[in-house]
């Protein structure tokens, strides 16, 4: 059962620089259906709008960014909810307690002056009315206890926390409230990878005991390997491919997601590896037809002239290319 | 003759309140060369001291004690003006290529201003003749480059600006730390292979600092794995990656998520609660998670061992 949808998304940056109007289209026409019980991970090249995304997807945006068109639809208790048609009251609403959100360098979330109890103590205040000083810290204990961190972390500073037990209460905190959807912005990017490990475990220890989803963005496609059920990748601001994550790996069919598959590096191999030619085109100023053209070493007069659209083409696998369309791929 | 050699190199910190003040030895008696031409990554644990260890080859922190060799000779006790020659040698590259550039500069006025101030051209056109060469080293073209602020890059043409802005005094050593760990992996490897044509048509050694051992396996020469402020193992790459004896070197690489969904991670690890507990402890600071942990570890600091070409820290090669 889907739980989060977009429908035609638009969100994009609006600047003025002196006088002077430009838009960063850093999501355009996004159609994304999120389903209970599932780890969903997104993956792209960096600046591609991963970010801008989630923002969007947590309904709480701020200036320069807009929607400019399309929809978010949460689903909630068996009915929907146009969310920007809502008012800022109602949407607050779900904040948290329907969606929670841990944003990129999310390592700076918890006040560093505060205890980790009295951080938890706050969170939740504000969000659960008439609950005494006591209540509060018993809802943080057994919450930490359940996802296994050690109690002892209650008393102490941020700063007396490792990077990677920090990211870990982090997400505590993101959940406490049982979220029915988690939403991770590069969860363990500065961790060494035994930390990295404890983190993603973690995460889907949440997510296999309340069966909720997480919406995972991450550049390591070997995290995406290890915990994702679905991906999509994501190019200059539009969904070019989404399958399953077996699929994913083992038929990548947009040219883009051939490269980022077939450059990761491997151990017991230093042969020479290619990353895609040429550079990602500015969101302010896209090239015609397909985002990807001036880089594709498959182009052909189509892709110069028409945006390529998300298509189905068997086992839940979509892709975005005129080259998959006319089947010369 | 090595290029640089770091000699017992040792960092302490003091952190608390005047009431408890904790003392963290975040590099403790780190020994390691580097070869003209030659790429060597640091490796290890978020924490575990390598941003420390550029730091001080950089001359941007005091060591508490060792010393550090350049081409032989000693160079962490310097004046001003040996230190500023110095650093025409050896360059630095950082994480966020955003942060290295302000947003409201022109990102070439960078390039004038070192060029300039370093006396590495006296005219302009000597100078973008200069900038012109760099840039093709990296691989970005000067019209495309010319005129523009930072936003108008994306962050891996940017960090490729910032190497080539590296490159301007001619460095023999450029210290990476984790100039890969923000871009998506195919940024990565352009980045790395960047590396790889520096030393081999320029003989430009780099330290290069990550979490991404995947990359480290494909761009270095030797490797350095650090725990807690220690080198715990030291060798060839191919070596210390594809075959690790110290058993903290084996979590790591066994934790190197593989791009593969067939190979899902199956048992659980074991993460240190608070930062400051393994830095105090006796002995080993990995046995309190050592699966192959002995008595002997518990009491006293295990020295190097040497095993097949390769130095570990860890009583069982004893
Ligand atoms: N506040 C902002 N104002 C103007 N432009 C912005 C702003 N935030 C992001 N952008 C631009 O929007 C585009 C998308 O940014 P976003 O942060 O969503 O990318 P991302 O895919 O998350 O990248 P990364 O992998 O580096 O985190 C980029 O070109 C970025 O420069
Ligand atoms: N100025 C400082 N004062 C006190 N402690 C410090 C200072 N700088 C670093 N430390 C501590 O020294 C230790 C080593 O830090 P360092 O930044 O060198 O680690 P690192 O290996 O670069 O980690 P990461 O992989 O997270 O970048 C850490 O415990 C850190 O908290
Ligand atoms: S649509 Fe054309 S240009 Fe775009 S990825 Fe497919 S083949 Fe390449
Ligand atoms: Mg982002
Ligand atoms: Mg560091």
């Amino acid at each position: 059962m889907e739980v989060v949808k977009t429908e035609s998304l638009k969100s994009y940056y609006i600047l003025d620089i002196y006088g002077k109007k430009r838009v960063i289209k850093a999501v355009d026409e996004v159609d994304l259906t999120f389903e209970e019980n599932q780890i969903y991970g997104i993956a792209g090249e960096s600046g591609c709008g991963k970010s801008t995304l989630l923002k969007a997807l947590f309904a709480a945006i701020e200036p320069p960014q807009r929607i400019v068109g399309g929809k978010v639809l949460y689903y909630v208790d068996g009915k929907s909810y146009d969310v920007y048609s809502l008012s800022e009251e109602e949407r607050r609403k779900f904040r948290w307690n329907f969606i929670s959100y841990v944003p990129q360098g999310s390592m700076s979330v918890l006040n560093p002056v505060l205890k980790i109890k009295d951080s938890f103590k706050d969170f939740i205040e504000s969000h659960v009315k008439g609950k005494t000083k006591k209540e509060l810290y018993e809802i943080a204990k057994q919450h930490i206890e359940k996802l296994g961190l050690p109690l002892k972390i209650l008393n102490a500073y941020p700063h007396q926390l490792s990077g990677g037990m920090r990211q870990r209460v982090t997400i505590a905190l993101a959940t406490v409230l049982s979220p029915k959807v988690i939403i991770a912005d590069e969860p363990t990017t500065a961790l060494d990878v035994v930390t990295q490990r404890g983190v993603i475990q973690l995460l889907k220890e949440i997510q296999q005991a309340s069966k909720n989803t997480i919406i995972l963005v991450t550049h390591d496609m070997g995290v995406h390997a290890n915990i994702s059920d679905k991906i999509a990748i994501m190019y200059a601001g539009k969904i070019i491919e989404e399958a399953k994550t077996e699929e994913i790996f083992d038929n990548p069919m947009h040219p883009y997601t051939k490269y980022l598959i077939h450059s990761l590096p491997k151990f017991g191999d230093k042969e020479r590896r290619e990353s895609a030619p040429g550079s990602p085109p500015s969101l302010a100023d896209l090239p015609p037809g397909c985002a990807f053209h001036p880089r594709c070493p498959y182009a052909f007069d189509r892709c110069k002239r028409e945006v390529p659209v998300l298509k189905d083409y068997g086992r839940a696998h979509r892709v975005a290319c005129w080259l998959v369309e006319e089947g010369r791929g | 003759m090595n290029l640089l050699e770091v000699r017992n190199l040792s960092k302490i910190y003091h952190i608390g309140s005047i009431f408890s003040r904790i003392k963290i030895v975040a590099v403790d008696k780190v020994s390691f060369e580097i070869k003209e031409a030659e790429i060597f990554t640091l490796a290890g644990e978020s924490g575990c001291g390598k941003t420390t260890t550029a730091k001080i080859i950089l001359g941007f922190e005091e060591p508490t004690s060792g010393e550090i060799h350049y081409r032989g000779r000693r160079v962490d006790n310097l004046n001003h003006k040996d230190r500023r020659e110095l650093l025409r040698q050896i360059q630095a590259v950082f994480q966020n290529p955003f942060s290295t550039f302000n947003p409201l500069r022109k990102v070439d006025s960078y390039f004038y201003d070192t060029i300039f101030n370093l006396g590495l051209a006296d005219t302009r056109e000597k100078a973008v003749e200069i900038i012109k060469e760099k840039l093709a080293a990296v691989g970005i073209a000067f019209e495309e480059f010319s005129e523009k602020y930072p936003s108008e890059f994306s962050g891996g043409q940017l960090q490729r600006i910032s190497i080539a802005r590296a490159l301007l005094s001619n460095p023999s050593l450029l210290v990476a730390d984790e100039p890969v760990s923000m871009v998506d992996a195919s940024l990565r490897m352009s980045i790395v292979n960047l590396f790889k044509d520096l030393k081999e048509k320029y003989g430009v050694s780099v330290l290069y600092i990550t979490h991404d051992l995947t990359t480290a396996y494909y761009v270095s020469d030797r490797v350095a794995i650090m725990f807690r402020g220690n080198i715990v193992e030291i060798g060839p790459a191919e070596k210390v990656l594809t075959s690790p004896k110290h058993p903290y070197t084996q979590l790591l690489r066994d934790s190197v998520p593989e791009a593969d969904p067939k190979k899902r991670w199956k048992e659980v690890v074991k993460l240190a609660d608070v930062e400051h507990e393994e830095y105090l402890r006796q002995g080993c600071k990995f046995a309190g998670r050592c699966p192959k942990v002995m008595d002997v570890c518990k009491k006293e600091v295990p020295p190097y061992f040497d095993v097949d070409g390769v130095k570990v820290m860890c009583f069982l090669y004893r």
